[in-house]
Order: C-alpha cells, then sequence, then structure tokens
C-alpha cells in the first residue's frame, strides 16, 4: 500500500545556555537527559532525566541531550479498507507529544533523541499502520458519525504501543475519506435522503390534506351558516310579508272605515243640511209668513184699536184728544219759542190758564211767531223784539210762572 | 522530580468508558501540575464521565482504576 506521510512542524530544540559552574536549566517544555554519571536514587533509569528545575553538569565527565515535551503532529494519507471491505483515502491528523513520566521520557530518549525533527515522520510512519487497522475494525457510517468508537479505536489498536515509544496521543482527528469515486458515501446518504424527502413528502401531504380538510370544514361550516342565514332571512321574510299582508288588508280596511266614516259625515251633513234647510224654511218662509201673518192680525188689531179710539175719540172727547195732542205738542212749542224769545226780556207765563191761552194763541199765531222769535234771535240779542210789543207775552215783566 | 510522580492513589474522570476485559478506557488524570491522559483499565466496564480511583500503575502510560465516590463531597 502506498504510504505518504508529510513531516509535521517540530520546535526546535532551545539554546543550550552554559553557565560558568556546569549548571543547565532545561526550558519548560525540554526534558534534560543526561548521561554519563552513575545513577543515584532509584537507579533504574539509564541516564537522569531532569524536568522543570536545572542540576549540575560535570563537564567531560557528563553529557547533556535535551529532548522536546511540546505537541507534535503527524500527518497520515493512507489508504485504508474498511470493515465492509471499502477501500476509502484516508487523511487524518495525530497530534501527539512524549509522556511527562520518566518512563516515557526514557522511552523516546531512547528512541528519537538524536533525530527529534523528524519524530514525526517516524510516528506518521508508525501509525499509518495503526490508522489501516483502527479503519479495517469500522464501517464508514462510523467513521463519519461515532467520534466515540474511533476513540476506543485508537486506545484498542494504538494508544498502547505509542505509549511503548513514549510517545502518548492527545488526539486523531479523520480529516476526511475519499470513497475513491465508488460512490458509496453518496449511496450511504441516499437512503436518508430518500427517506427525509419522503418524510418531507408524507409531512406535505399531510399539510395538504390537513389544509384541504380545514378548508372543507370551513366551506361546511360556511354552508351550515349560510343555511342558517336562510332559514332566519325566510324567518324574517315570513313575518314581513306576515306584516305586510296585515298592513295591506289593514289599508283597506282603513280606508273602507274612513269611507264608511265618511258616508256617516256626510249622511250626518246632509241631515244637518236637511235640519239647516229646514230651518232656513222657516226662518225665510214660516217665520216671516208668521211675522206677516201676525203682523197683519197686528196691524189688523191696532187699526181696530186705532178706529175704535178714533171712533171713541170722535164720539166721545174729540176735541180733547185733540187738544191733548195739541198739549202733548205744546212743550216742544214752548220750548221753541222760549228759546226764541230767551234774548228778550219776556217771561213766558204758562201757568195754567196762561198757557192755554198763550199756546192757544201761539198755536194760533204759530209760524208767525217763531218767525218773529227767530228773527230776534237773529238780530242782536239784547235788542227787544218788536213782537215782545203786541201780543200777550208783553204781560209783564217779572212774573212769576205757576204750573 | 516532577517526572517521578506516581499516578496511584488520584482520582479522574473517564473520558473514554472502559470495557472491562474488552479493552481500556481512558482516564484523565491532576497529576505534575497539569493533567494527563493515562490508558485505563478496569475489572467491570465503567461509563464515560465515572469518578475512578487509580488503585495500581501499569506500564506504558496505564493504570488500574475503580469507580470512586468521593466521601467528603458525597451527601
Amino acid at each position: 500500500m502506498p504510504s505518504r506521510s508529510s513531516p509535521g512542524r517540530i520546535p526546535s530544540p532551545a539554546a543550550r545556555r552554559t553557565t560558568m559552574f556546569g549548571y543547565r536549566v532545561p526550558a519548560p517544555d525540554e526534558a534534560m537527559l543526561i548521561s554519563g554519571g552513575k545513577s543515584s536514587g532509584t537507579g533504574e533509569t539509564p541516564f537522569r532525566v531532569v524536568t522543570g528545575h536545572g542540576a549540575f553538569v560535570m563537564p567531560f565527565f557528563r553529557k547533556v541531550r535535551f529532548l522536546t515535551l511540546s505537541m507534535a503532529e503527524a500527518e497520515v494519507s493512507e489508504t485504508c479498507v474498511t470493515k465492509q471491505a471499502i477501500a476509502l483515502n484516508v487523511r487524518a491528523v495525530i497530534a501527539f507529544k512524549v509522556g511527562n513520566d520518566t518512563e516515557s521520557i526514557v522511552n523516546a530518549g531512547q528512541r528519537f533523541l538524536s533525530d527529534q525533527q523528524q519524530m514525526s515522520v517516524l510516528t506518521g510512519r508508525i501509525f499509518a499502520g495503526h490508522l489501516r487497522s483502527i479503519v479495517g475494525s469500522m464501517t464508514v457510517e462510523e467513521i463519519v458519525t461515532e467520534r466515540q468508537k474511533l476513540a476506543t479505536e485508537v486506545l484498542d489498536g494504538s494508544a498502547a504501543e505509542m505509549a511503548k515509544i513514549g510517545l502518548t496521543i492527545d488526539s486523531l482527528q479523520i480529516q476526511s475519506i475519499d470513497d475513491m469515486k465508488l460512490g458509496y458515501i453518496a449511496a450511504m446518504a441516499a437512503p436518508h435522503n430518500a427517506a427525509i424527502q419522503r418524510e418531507a413528502q408524507i409531512a406535505q401531504a399531510r399539510a395538504d390534506q390537513a389544509a384541504a380538510e380545514a378548508e372543507q370544514e370551513s366551506q361546511r361550516r360556511q354552508a351550515e351558516y349560510a343555511r342558517q342565514t336562510s332559514v332566519v332571512q325566510a324567518q324574517y321574510k315570513a313575518e314581513v310579508d306576515k306584516a305586510q299582508a296585515e298592513a295591506a288588508q289593514a289599508g283597506p280596511l282603513a280606508q273602507a272605515t274612513a269611507q264608511r266614516e265618511v258616508i256617516d259625515a256626510r249622511t250626518e251633513l246632509a241631515q244637518r243640511e236637511a235640519l239647516l234647510r229646514q230651518q232656513q224654511l222657516v226662518a225665510e218662509v214660516v217665520k216671516p209668513a208668521e211675522a206677516r201673518a201676525e203682523q197683519v192680525r197686528i196691524m189688523a188689531r191696532a187699526d181696530a184699536e186705532a178706529t175704535e179710539v178714533t171712533a171713541a175719540a170722535a164720539a166721545s172727547h174729540n176735541r180733547v184728544a185733540l187738544d191733548r195732542l195739541l198739549i202733548e205738542q205744546l212743550p216742544q212749542i214752548v220750548k221753541e219759542a222760549a228759546a226764541g224769545l230767551s234774548g228778550a226780556n219776556v217771561t213766558v207765563l204758562n201757568g195754567a190758564d196762561g198757557i192755554g191761552q198763550v199756546a192757544a194763541g201761539l198755536v194760533g199765531q204759530g209760524l208767525a211767531i217763531l218767525e218773529s222769535v227767530k228773527k230776534g234771535v237773529a238780530e242782536s240779542g239784547p235788542q227787544q223784539p218788536k213782537a215782545a210789543d203786541n201780543g200777550p207775552a208783553e204781560r209783564g215783566n217779572n212774573h212769576a210762572v205757576t204750573s | 522530580m516532577a517526572a517521578d510522580r506516581s499516578p496511584e492513589g488520584r482520582t479522574g474522570v473517564l473520558l473514554v468508558g472502559t470495557r472491562g476485559p474488552a479493552g481500556p478506557g481512558e482516564v484523565l488524570l491532576r497529576i505534575r501540575g497539569g493533567t494527563e491522559t493515562y490508558r485505563a483499565y478496569s475489572e467491570a466496564p465503567l461509563a464515560k464521565g465515572t469518578t475512578v480511583l487509580v488503585v495500581e500503575s501499569l506500564p506504558h502510560r496505564a493504570v488500574e482504576v475503580i469507580a470512586w465516590t468521593d466521601p467528603f463531597t458525597s451527601s
């Protein structure tokens, strides 16, 4: 099998500081190996291993070498065959270091001290076989996914062997696996991919189904609501129709009632008019006729009475009646005469006897006196009328008038 | 010397579970001021994450461990 290892980065050994008295101190990441002396202490190690502190080194009798303890890495690219006999090109990186304990330092020192730069190369070459065994005990799926299995395989296959040469594996990373266009890895993904897609399709179908169910449910609900609405609307319509029918019936009914009332009113009006006409007839015809009849009766009675009076007067007191009439007329005449004579120094005597005479005279002279009086009045008031010189009016002044 | 420190008597945590006779696990021990990993063998399988006590030091950075509960921290 072709194997290719590339040397990793290895830290160069620290500069050795030589003191005046041969006191040597290793760097923190170094182990100082002092050889040449009689082993003291346990005496089991072939050389003194000093880490972390300094030590006196006797010149010429002691030889000092430094072994690096820092981490190194080896990159391995190896064609491996898996548990399923599938050839894979595996690239891995191993991070390792020399163990800190004395045993590891001694083991590693005896193996790598002379060529520490080649430690990673050697480790890579060593590890290539381990990688084959590790990969050979695993399936492709385990290599891809099972980190714990990989760690266990590393422990089983190579950790013990690496520990033998004083190296501890800090980490093994499979960087890439390539099935060299076999298509296995793609095929390995296919079922999962198909399952995923199937799940996705199933989920999509379920979602569609749920959506359809929801939609159908929604339509059913809508239909139910529409039905309920129709029922309610029909109920309302029935009620409205009923009300409208009642209203429509009520219209003619009211109209009929109104017409009946109108007819009643007209009937009453006609009756009233008849009554009024009757009353008018009574007022215009009957009453006037009655009045005329009454008038005629009254007039006839009056005429009769007048005739009777006249007749009686003429019969009995014709003269007296006439005098009475005259007497009744007298006060007016006298009043006029007095007014006419008001400006004269004449006192009209109108005693019972005097009146009779004077009145008779006045009446007799009537108009003449009135004329004279008026004349006297028309001329200046204080002047004595000439009429006062003659006539009974000059009987004297200041005669008391008795009535 | 620090390099001579023995892992015996130290407690640690299993990074990789032991499998009894089937194979070792890996234990992380506090030793020499830092932490180091040793291959850990035990008679009975111990799960990853178990606190273990190192009872014996084996060659090539391997130890024998038993399950351990700290009597001072455990209730």
